[in-house]
């Protein structure tokens, strides 16, 4: 198990504090209402507590992602419950905020561009804080169980590693209910690189 | 006393009726059971990754679907089913994302079925049903006492194999 000491574990945190509150000023803009967000929370973990991570590895959620690849490799992921998931569209479409109608393809777009939107904000900021070179691919999407979704990055880090670092900012609507989940993923190699490139 | 065992990811375990087994949120991994009809009894894998001998680090291996099913294997053994009356049903292996550089034939979903369906043949185990592929995950439950394999994901109808 990866050791991180208590400076590593801030530096971590304030990457997650930097890279979500720009994501969801961006998000808080397009809605127009308030969001607040909680300290992240930054661990190594084992891939059968990783596909638990958004509400348990069977909570159904729309999630948005993309792959890194450049200096580090990993995932960006941003998430949501998808009762949160149809309040958030439907918030932007003006309508009754309680529908929870099938998604039409213009709703499902409009998840995916939100993800896009919060995906590139995050990721643009932590290059600026690290000087890190980020190469995110389009994003793709996903409407299923949150252990289905997530298995797909902890397979990939499966290949070399038995643990996924973890770096999950929480965000949730002051005045409108959504939760929402913001997540980088990187695997050890990554970790090192970023601490080196930040002088740690 | 009907209870279930829940099969974690990269793990493997057995059990008998009445118990039944399960494994939550199959995505490109592939669920792998084996069951004797006649003690009533079976093992489910759920495997992240085809091929141990491909991997530096191979050292956790019910990671691996070849590692996982020759571990079960033993297990099984060890609890007194010949495994020459094991017969198989498989999930999981979806291709979840479409990430352009990831096809269909080189997804890791397709590559960990291919994976199930060669080592299942190398053991001489005949594979009787599966449910694979597409791009959705799977909750799968499996009932020694009937056989079934109860497959549920999010908008399909359950079923049966």
């Amino acid at each position: 198990m990866e050791r991180m000491d208590a400076t590593e574990l801030d530096i971590l945190t304030e990457i997650g504090t930097i890279g979500a509150g720009n994501a969801t000023t961006s998000l808080a803009v397009m809605l127009d209402s308030k969001l607040s967000m909680r300290i992240p929370k930054v661990s190594f973990m084992n891939f059968d507590d990783f596909v638990e991570s958004i509400g348990g590895a069977e909570n159904v959620i729309a999630g948005v992602m993309s792959n890194i690849t450049g200096e580090i490799e990993g995932f960006v992921l941003f998430a949501m419950d998808i009762r949160d998931a149809h309040r958030l569209v439907n918030r932007l479409r003006g309508i009754d905020l309680s529908k929870e109608e099938m998604f039409t393809d213009i709703d499902l777009s409009a998840v995916k561009e939100i993800g896009n939107i919060l995906i590139g904000s995050y990721l643009s900021s932590i290059g600026t804080l690290t000087g890190i070179n980020i190469r995110p691919s389009n994003p793709v999407m996903s409407i299923d169980m949150a252990g289905a979704i997530l298995s797909f990055p902890a397979i990939i880090n499966s290949r070399e590693h038995d643990e996924v670092l973890r770096i999950e900012s929480e965000f949730e609507g002051e005045d409108l209910s959504i939760d929402g989940h913001i997540m980088f993923i990187a695997d050890t190699e990554s970790y090192m690189i970023i601490k080196s490139r930040l002088g740690l | 006393m009907e209870s279930v065992v829940k099969v974690r990811m990269a793990d493997y375990s057995i059990c008998s009726e009445p118990q039944k087994i399960t494994t939550i949120g199959l995505g490109s991994c592939v669920g792998i059971v084996v069951y004797d009809t006649n003690s009533k009894t079976c093992g489910m894998l759920h495997a992240m990754l085809p091929d141990s001998t491909k991997i530096r680090n191979n050292s956790n291996r019910s990671k691996f679907v070849d590692t996982g099913m020759e571990d079960m294997l033993k297990k099984l053994e060890q609890a007194g089913v010949n495994r020459k009356r094991l017969m198989a049903k498989i999930a999981g292996g979806a291709k979840m994302f479409d990430f352009i550089d990831d096809n269909e034939n080189t997804s890791v979903g397709y590559q960990n079925v291919q994976a199930a369906k060669q080592v299942l043949k190398q053991l001489g185990i005949p594979l009787i049903a599966e449910d694979t592929g597409k791009n959705y995950g799977r909750t799968i439950v499996f009932d020694p006492a009937s056989n079934e394999l109860q497959i549920k994901a999010i908008g399909q109808e359950p079923m049966v194999i």
